[in-house]
């Protein structure tokens, strides 16, 4: 190539996790003074491809170029040394430290003998050459999050970065501050540096990118200028355009309305977005997918209606019974079941067996319970024909869950969960992380379930999920609902329109 | 290998317990003490007779009730290192009781009971509602009353409850009514509570909702969530009963052969926490490693009486312990990890 001796080049960078290919030959191109947008879904391999940049991550293979010199990483801090720099979704920074201390700590021409005047001198006119005003002096927990943020720039400058990496930049920040960080990182490729952000979100694209490249699956499958980009295109580029099998089989026979949210209000856990207002409903014998990138409110969402986040505003009804009130546990009781996403963290206790896991929801509700005491050895029966009935792969139902594949795991999950056939599920990632099999098993039960007549609420990340089973769709975005499309309506621009924040007419 | 799984932790037990003993012995050694007779004196010391045996269960008891109560809260992940306080409060609620009213013989003992429990379990709910309603850390708050307790009750057997005309700080003899039932010289109806107590403590853990909710929370809180098991009421209920537990050895001393409130002995409740991590937090082990410590304490006393020098002894005790704990701790986590690699190959 011949840009290669201007720019900082991606030359045919693969990178396996495992079976999981992050990065399949990827190629990149970065030039001086321009401001690179990555966009993708989760598991893109954006993240992925800008951590071989920055040293974190050695590639399997390929080779990365700076201004026509050939590089090999072997550590973040040879990254550094050649002006490279990443400013981290999750800030780190020393909380109890001055914005001074958090410049210092770590950088490459520290001594013994700190010149603390010295260095707060030249804090103050790297950040006044470039438009980044922060008080040496203030402590980092005294500053907001836009002004952290701006620290971790700061740090990467008075380290001489000369190429900043931003990974996801604005996820935590409010709108006036985004817009103050796209001015910076105009300043800075204005001034002659690279500048990299990672995102999922489209109008940051437009707003901000002079390049955007699109990563699907690990692989570059476009690189545009701003100019020959829009958010149609862009959001079918992200997700991919070809539609996957539908699974569902016979058209839906949805009855009465299952499980409803209306309104539903509640607070953030820290960098997400929490609900704004969510209005939707399942049928008896449909699923609805909730589609969208992660940390859009998913979590809360599936929290919230299984009863064990509160609710700050807004309703939740069950079989037409407002549920609002009650707890998880009179819920559970009424048929609402629940499969978490963090599977070992959450649904599982991952030091119990199988039979002790078998309890861990029910072990209040008779039969499992008997007065004060619990039948052991029912729920021992039950473990037994769960893992006859799902193919569960144990040496014994007295195993430990963490010892078994999260194929395993998530068999046993989603088992004890349906189990009794309940009136409505709510499922979140069901399938992450699992292999094309089990993932198959899962979906199976799934499908059994909807025709059994359960209202059935499928969370997933994975757009071909999503639309291979369900129904109905509703794409998250922020904390509300952007768009409902039925299965023959839904095309793929449309919902990754959707995901990225936009709403096309076509919906 | 070999060694059979239900063997492996009492294997690991005895063998690190000599392996303690030759780490002493070598210590023995280098002071030019005799190495065998020492050995021999604390066995003939601790178990080696009947009155032996006895004093080395008065050293038991207490420490008993203080692992009991160590372990209920450990299994929750609930941090109470306030045994201590909670057992000097214990006493103090039977002595408020003890010296201060005047109820016929059944009764007497009862509301001794009840209320230094009571007083206990009061001082354990302190540190519980700190943790859950100011998130306060449990460790700070229960180890910091301790001292609290402590003090207190120095005032009172100082000042206001001292014996009249006794010189030493002592409250006056309880009356006959409050005492418990005494076994043998020394010891007292307690040594047949405590083994009751582990058993009913076992069989809750283990086979009752209140022990599945405990343990699942010992485990995880997002899984506690996700069963809707309030950690708040968990937190509460184990502290509530530790608290009563370590009350009951508080009661044992001031009731007991004693039979006045004074300044407890020090380090029973801190024992108790120690027996507990030896045991691996089981009740019924607690009682094992509670007379396995009696016994460690009993023959110490016992080479004191034979003029061996106190630090040699601490020394001994020390290194026994420590071989124990780490034994047992290696013993514990090669079983878990047994048990995985075993799943690997299926």
């Amino acid at each position: 190539m011949s840009q290669s001796e201007q720019g900082v080049l991606l030359s045919s960078i693969c990178k396996r996790f495992g079976d999981i290919v992050a990065n399949d030959c990827v190629d990149l191109v970065l030039k001086r003074g321009e401001i690179h947008a990555l966009l993708g879904e989760n598991g893109a391999g954006k993240s992925t491809a800008m951590n071989i940049l920055s040293g974190v991550y050695l590639p399997d293979s390929g080779e990365i170029y700076l201004e026509g010199e050939k590089v090999r990483f072997r550590s973040p801090w040879d990254a550094v040394r050649r002006g490279i720099g990443m400013v981290h979704q999750h800030f780190q920074l020393v909380n109890a430290f001055s914005v001074l201390d958090n410049i210092l700590l770590g950088a490459t021409d520290a001594s013994l003998h700190l010149h603390r005047r010295e260095a707060a001198d030249r804090v103050a006119a790297v950040g006044r050459e470039h438009g980044l005003h922060v008080d040496p002096h203030a402590l980092i927990w005294q500053l907001t999050v836009g002004q952290r943020q701006k620290v971790e720039i700061l740090k990467l400058l008075y380290r001489g970065a000369d190429l900043l990496l931003l990974d996801e930049p604005t996820s935590v920040l409010t709108p006036s501050e985004a817009s103050d960080l796209y001015l910076a990182l105009r300043r800075l490729a204005d001034a002659g540096k690279y500048v990299v952000f990672i995102t999922h979100k489209l109008h940051e694209v437009m707003a901000a990118a002079d390049r955007v490249t699109v990563l699907r699956r690990g692989r570059v499958v476009a690189s545009l200028e701003r100019s020959e980009a829009s958010i149609q295109k862009l959001g079918s580029l992200m997700v991919g355009a070809s539609m996957p099998d539908l699974r569902l089989k016979g058209s839906s026979k949805p009855g009465e309305i299952a499980l409803k949210a209306e309104g539903a209000q509640t607070k953030a856990d820290r960098g997400t977005s929490g609900l704004n207002g969510v209005t939707l409903d399942v049928k008896a014998g449909e699923i609805l997918g909730i589609a969208g990138v992660a940390g859009n409110g998913q979590v809360e969402l599936a929290e919230c209606l299984a009863g064990i986040r509160p609710l700050q505003q807004g309703k939740i009804w069950l079989n037409g019974k407002d549920v609002t009130g009650s707890d998880a546990r009179s819920r559970l009781r009424h048929g609402l079941r629940f499969v978490p996403e963090d599977r070992l963290g959450m649904g599982l206790v991952p030091q119990f067996d199988i039979v002790d896991n078998m309890l861990l929801r029910d072990y209040r509700e008779r039969p499992l319970a008997k007065g004060i005491w619990i039948d052991r050895r029912l729920a021992a029966k039950r473990a037994e024909s769960l893992v006859r009935d799902y193919d569960v792969r144990a040496p014994g139902i007295n195993t430990a869950v963490r010892a078994l594949s999260g194929g395993n795991q998530q068999k046993i999950l989603i088992g004890r969960e349906i189990l009794a056939r309940p009136v409505a599920l709510v499922v979140a990632q069901p399938t992450r992380g699992l292999d094309i099999a089990a993932a198959r098993a899962v979906h199976d039960r799934l499908l059994h379930l909807r025709e059994e007549g359960t209202g059935i609420i499928l969370i997933s990340e994975d757009l071909d999920e999503i639309l291979q089973l369900s129904d109905r769709v509703v794409v998250l975005f922020e904390g509300t609902v952007r768009g409902v499309w039925s299965r023959d309506q839904a095309d793929r621009s449309a919902l990754g329109a959707a995901m990225g924040g936009h709403l096309l007419d076509a919906a | 290998m070999a060694i059979p799984l239900w063997l492996r932790l009492p294997g690991a037990f005895v063998l690190s317990v000599f392996l303690g003993m030759a780490a002493s012995s070598v210590v023995l050694v280098a002071v030019h003490a005799p190495v065998l007779e020492t050995f021999r004196a604390i066995f003939d010391g601790a178990v080696g007779s009947w009155s032996a045996l006895e004093s080395s269960l008065v050293f038991a008891e207490p420490i008993a009730f203080t692992g009991l109560a160590a372990a209920v809260a450990f299994r929750a992940r609930v941090w109470n290192i306030g045994g201590e306080g909670q057992m000097v409060m214990g006493a103090f609620g039977a002595g408020l009781i003890a010296l201060n009213t005047s109820l016929p013989a059944p009764l007497m003992l009862l509301a001794v009971v009840a209320c230094g429990m009571a007083c206990a379990a009061i001082w354990a709910f302190i540190s519980a509602a700190l943790k859950v309603w100011l998130g306060v850390n449990e460790v700070l708050s229960s180890l910091m009353l301790n001292y609290v307790a402590i003090l207190w009750v120095q005032s009172l057997v100082y000042g206001p409850w001292r014996e009249p005309g006794g010189g030493w700080p002592y409250s006056a003899y309880f009356p006959d009514e409050a005492r418990l039932p005494t076994l043998g010289s020394e010891l007292d109806i307690c040594v047949i509570f405590a083994p009751l107590i582990a058993l009913a403590l076992s069989t809750l853990l283990r086979f009752s909702r209140w022990g599945f909710e405990i343990t699942v929370v010992g485990h995880s809180h997002e899984a506690a969530r996700y069963a809707a098991i309030s950690v708040t009421r968990i937190t509460i209920l184990v502290m509530l009963v530790s608290g009563a537990l370590a009350g009951i050895a508080g009661i044992q001393q001031v009731s007991g052969s004693a039979g006045r409130l004074y300044v407890l002995t020090p380090g029973y409740g801190y024992l108790g926490i120690l027996v507990s991590w030896l045991a691996g937090h089981d009740p019924l082990l607690v009682l094992v490693m509670a007379v396995f410590y009696g016994v460690l304490m009993q023959g110490g006393a016992a080479l004191q009486i034979a003029q061996i020098d106190p630090s040699l002894v601490r020394i001994i005790q020390a290194a026994i312990i420590l071989f124990a704990l780490a034994g047992l701790t290696l013993a514990r986590r090669s079983q878990s990890r047994l048990h995985i690699s075993k799943v690997d190959r299926t």
